[in-house]
């Protein structure tokens, strides 16, 4: 009994203490492409690129607007406020581009990733699992990271 | 009904038959209602505005009632159309015919690769930055800067445009250039528009917040007091925004041989956000040269000033006013009082 008490204390506490230290981009398994650095990540979360070199079409995915980690995303990654990138979406739509798909969590996007291809998509290091494929980290400033158990799953 | 009509009800068709296909579809204010499953999104935006010139008798207006028709085929083929309604219903009357009525834009755009795409059919000519996105919910007056409007260069072209995007010294750079013939691919084409065009447009990213542009034109127009005169546009423009600041400005210089229709213009904007989603516009524009509008020639030196407040209390919708003033304005840009509702649907 005493063993049970402490391995779910252990299981309830180790996780409110872990701390999401980095933003991990992600695709499928299966993709293809090797070579990614910030610059094409961003054009293809901005769709300013939208296919790869094999002429198939890039999927990315986004959080929920209200998730925290799309605010950290917008704000490391992309350097805009989502604020500002309401503005640049506005322009797309002008010019018959949409923004990229939303799930609500974190699952969903390992869900999401797993399941489609060519999806693109990110999850806080607290989320790794080997079913997708890590194509770039970024390193969270103290100020940004945060507790796993705050992140939204 | 001209070709040009055929062709673009056929593609409305062609869209609307792969909807019927599909049942599920989503609508989200200012992106438009999507159908996944046809790859199909509709949209468009409502402009009303309101002018209060000096010396005239005010007007309002339905300015534009755009229709947006976006459809994916496939991974690598975009089809877009814009159909638009423009200045069809006023306080002086109302008028839904093919005066009021324009294909703005409808093309096809090939992704041939990660780099280069092209794209034919009829699109925005890219000089500078306000053509291209000179729909009102996107700009921040009601009135469009004098070097943006169609008696310096038209504002649309027919023909093939190639586009590449490269990645320099972790900026993007991308290079476009296009060919345009109105005179014989736009039977439906507006007073002032191409004969034909040559032209390049690069534009830059300084700084990630940061662009730069270059645009070169040589164009005939079909205009009669153009028309047997080539030009040659050369425009530099540069844009930077960050956190809700945003300065803009461009530069324009348009020849044409015997000093007919040279003109040089250039306009400087700043926004500055004020809180509660409002910001103050401030924008000055000067242009010299000999300006042809509604047939009527005039050699001026203009400046002006516009003073402004917006407000963009949802991100599709703004309510702008605004008012211009200066020197020697009087034909091409009276002063007065301008107001507009504008959004995204």
């Amino acid at each position: 009994m005493r063993t049970l008490i402490l391995s779910i204390s252990f299981a309830l506490i180790v996780p409110s203490t872990a701390i999401a230290s980095e933003l991990l981009i992600i695709t499928g398994k299966e993709t293809a492409e090797k070579k990614f650095n910030k610059k094409k990540i961003t054009n293809i979360f901005l769709r300013r690129q939208l296919i790869n070199q094999h002429g198939e079409r890039w999927i990315p995915v986004n959080l929920a607007s209200h998730h925290p980690l799309r605010k950290i995303f917008s704000e490391t990654l992309l350097d805009q406020y989502p604020e500002e990138l309401e503005n640049y979406w506005n322009i797309k739509y002008f010019q018959g581009i949409s923004p990229p798909y939303v799930v609500e969590s974190q699952e969903a996007m390992l869900r999401f990733i797993t399941t489609t291809p060519n999806a693109i998509g990110y999850i806080s290091s607290c989320f790794k699992n080997n079913n997708v494929k890590v194509i770039f980290r970024i390193a969270l400033k103290s100020d940004k990271t945060q507790k796993c158990n705050d992140l939204k799953r | 009904m001209t070709s040009f009509q055929k062709c673009t009800l056929l593609f409305c068709y062609s869209v609307l038959a792969m909807a019927e296909q599909s049942i599920n579809y989503n609508y989200h204010w200012g992106r438009g209602l999507k159908i996944p499953e046809a790859n199909l999104t509709i949209g468009g935006y409502a402009h009303f505005s309101y002018e209060n010139f000096e010396r005239q008798s005010d007007i309002a207006k339905i300015d534009d009632l755009s229709l947006f028709i976006t459809w994916n085929p496939s991974s690598q083929l975009h089809l877009f159309s814009e159909l638009e309604f423009e200045d069809a219903v006023s306080t002086e009357g109302t008028e839904f015919s093919q005066k009021t009525f324009f294909v703005e834009r409808l093309y096809a755009d090939i992704l041939i690769n990660e780099t280069f795409s092209l794209r034919l059919g009829k699109f925005l000519t890219p000089v500078g930055i306000w053509n291209t996105i000179h729909a009102a919910p996107l700009v921040w007056t009601t009135t469009r800067p004098l070097i943006t409007e169609d008696f310096i260069f038209p504002a649309h072209s027919n023909g093939l445009m190639l586009n590449s995007q490269f990645i320099i010294n972790n900026q993007n750079l991308e290079f476009s250039i296009y060919a345009d013939n109105s005179q014989h691919l736009d039977p439906h084409k507006k007073d002032i528009s191409f004969k034909n065009a040559l032209g390049l447009r690069v534009n830059y990213e300084i700084l990630d917040h940061m662009h730069l542009g270059f645009s070169y034109l040589a164009f005939k127009n079909q205009a009669k007091f153009y028309s047997s005169s080539r030009n040659h546009l050369f425009g530099i423009d540069l844009i930077w925004k960050k956190k809700g600041v945003e300065l803009q400005a461009e530069f324009i210089h348009r020849r044409a041989p015997k000093q007919r229709g040279n003109e040089t213009g250039l306009y400087l904007q700043t926004v500055l956000p004020l809180g509660h989603h409002f910001s103050a516009v401030g924008r000055y524009e000067f242009l010299e040269g000999t300006h042809l509008k509604d047939n009527i020639l005039e050699n001026s030196t203009i400046h002006l000033g516009i003073a402004g407040l917006a407000w963009r209390p949802y991100s599709p919708m703004v309510l702008k006013v605004e008012y211009r003033f200066g020197s020697d304005n009087s034909s091409i840009a009276q002063s007065g009082f301008f107001a507009s509702v504008s959004t995204f649907f």
